[in-house]
């Protein structure tokens, strides 16, 4: 069952369009990547999916409830953690999170138990400062806390990991996919090697619409051919034998583009044939940022 | 009105904890204070300030309870602008700083944020005002007899009302403005204009700002009586405000 449906959604900012006639849907527990460049919609799509903006046209449901702006009942399916989550730098991660679960109407002991649960799981239970003195990461990590405080449906992450070390991104990837079994997650990104971690589900966002989408092994598997590389013994060799093995000369390297296996046999052939010297012949795994750029046409 | 309790509760605890309710707290105590004590004072100042070589000559002056009350009013007018002042940002460094999304898609109804905004901000507002009143007026009964101030009572409480307008005025301009300077300006224009169109005697009995009047109520020089219409007109406009932010807010971008 789709968890989040988003139909024929368009949005325009003045003489800008935004989306145009942007359509997916999100499954039940599966881990959705959302990708796109900077600019390309991410968030607008969010704050829709979320009643924050009003869309031009088209239509928004979440658990089958249609979405509605100004104050969308659709919400208490939904939790939701802003790119740079902001919070009252007075209080500590305990009370607003009590803050937060008396707003979706929890019950005091129910509160307690489920406050205490998440502050363990994203570290942040023996914390008894103040928030305005956390980090970056331990806002992140707050922000996903609170996100998960009336066990949502959908968890709407907005670029969780883009402003963090490499250590703060990867604690709030294993805190997203530990969270996996209770809900689905719909992730916003650019950071492909993130989607390739932990998402089920991708798809990309391009020029207001998605350009393509699937599973991610589906759509790894769906490029027409990984490249393959060939490193030549000298500048000369590579500049002479490049055009002839079908590639492209690059400094002492060849790039031969979507190299099929019958394909490296037929290079391999010509290299013992014409005893072109080479150091080393790799086959590039497909990856989602190839992938990227083909389809943005980089 | 979804979240209305626990974000009023959360407004009067960031009041506490950020130290809002102690600085009014002073605030208030300390004008009660003052109002009396500078009326009590005042002969003395008075004779310091009287320069016999220069042929200014202050012969005794006699202080009445009517002085001190002079002095509260005057006061209450420098409270209420360092409320608004205080208070002016409590809506828009929410929407501009982001800490009102989080609560706004988990259920939180924009009328409910405002609205407990507008109360957390009346109720710590009329708990100074009339705790402020209660000093001031049992500090002036010890030196002279409060019972001499005509309509004492009645002054303060069309004083309160004209507050209290001033701030749901507030609030309407909060739901809707940008920055805060936007709600500063809004909300001193619509003090300041009816000001002074009410320097037209026609207009003043219909206009709130006449129901600041405060001693003058009490000399007599302005009948209560005669500012009926001041009175519909301000409780209106409160009334409005606060119906037309409930709206308006449901409109503002995020």
């Amino acid at each position: 069952m789709a968890v989040l449906e988003v139909k024929d959604l368009h949005k325009s900012f003045g003489s800008k369009t935004v989306l145009d006639g942007l359509s997916f849907t999100v499954d039940e527990g599966s881990v959705f990547g959302f990708i796109g460049r900077n600019g390309a919609g991410k968030t607008t799509t969010m704050k829709i999916i979320l009643g924050l903006l009003k869309a031009d046209s088209g239509e928004v449901s979440v658990c089958g409830e249609k979405v509605t702006y100004g104050g969308s009942a659709a919400n208490r399916f939904i939790g939701y953690l802003p790119d740079v989550p902001e919070y009252y730098g007075y209080m500590t991660a305990k009370e607003y999170l009590k803050l937060c679960g008396e707003i979706t109407g929890m019950k005091q002991s129910e509160i307690k138990s489920r406050s205490a649960e998440l502050l363990e799981l994203v570290g942040l239970a023996d914390e008894k400062h103040r928030i305005k003195g956390y980090s970056r990461g331990m806002r992140q990590r707050l922000g996903i806390a609170q996100a998960l405080i009336n066990k949502p449906r959908l968890l709407i992450c907005d670029e969780p990991t883009s402003a963090l070390d490499p250590v703060g991104r990867k604690e709030i990837l294993d805190i997203i996919h530990s969270a996996k079994g209770e809900t689905s997650v719909i992730f916003s990104t650019h950071i492909l090697s993130d989607v390739e971690k932990i998402c089920d589900d991708m798809a990309i966002l391009e020029k207001g619409s998605i350009a393509l989408s699937g599973t991610v092994s589906e759509l790894k598997a769906k490029r027409s051919g990984s490249d393959l590389v060939i490193v030549f013994a000298d500048t000369e060799s590579a500049a002479k034998y490049a055009g002839v093995l079908g590639g492209e000369h690059q400094g002492c390297l060849a790039v031969v583009k979507g190299a099929s296996q019958e394909k490296m046999f037929g290079i391999l052939g010509i290299i013992s044939e014409k005893k072109i010297p080479v150091i080393k012949i790799e086959h590039q795994e497909p990856d989602l940022e190839q992938l990227f750029m083909e389809v943005i046409g980089k | 009105m979804n979240g209305f309790t626990p974000f009023l509760k959360k407004e009067v605890f960031e009041l506490y904890r950020r130290g809002r309710l102690l600085l009014f707290g002073i605030l208030f105590v300390f004008f009660a204070i003052l109002s009396p004590a500078t009326a009590k004072l005042m002969p003395q100042l008075l004779k310091m300030a009287s320069l016999e070589e220069q042929g200014i000559i202050i012969g005794d002056v006699t202080v009445t309870a009517s002085n001190s009350w002079e002095q509260f009013f005057g006061n209450l007018s420098t409270i209420l602008i360092v409320f608004v002042i205080v208070f002016a940002g409590s809506v828009t460094k929410e929407f501009s700083g982001g800490t009102a999304i989080p609560l706004l898609t988990k259920g939180l109804s924009r009328p409910a944020f405002i609205l407990s905004k507008l109360t957390a901000a009346v109720g710590v507002w009329s708990a100074g005002f009339w705790l402020c009143f209660g000093i001031c007026y049992g500090y002036t009964g010890y030196y002279w007899d409060n019972s001499a101030v005509n309509d004492l009572f009645a002054s303060t409480a069309l004083w309160w009302l004209f507050s209290v307008m001033v701030i749901c005025v507030m609030y309407l301009f909060s739901s809707f403005a940008r920055t805060t300077t936007q709600v500063l300006l809004g909300t001193g224009a619509s003090v300041l204009i009816p000001y002074l169109i009410s320097m037209a005697k026609p207009a003043k009995k219909f206009l709130p700002t006449s129901l600041a009047s405060g001693i003058s109520f009490c000399s007599g020089e302005v009948s209560i009586s005669e500012c009926a219409p001041a009175i519909a007109v301000t409780a209106a406009i409160a009334v409005a405000s606060v119906v037309l932010s409930a709206v308006l807010i449901k409109k503002r971008k995020i």
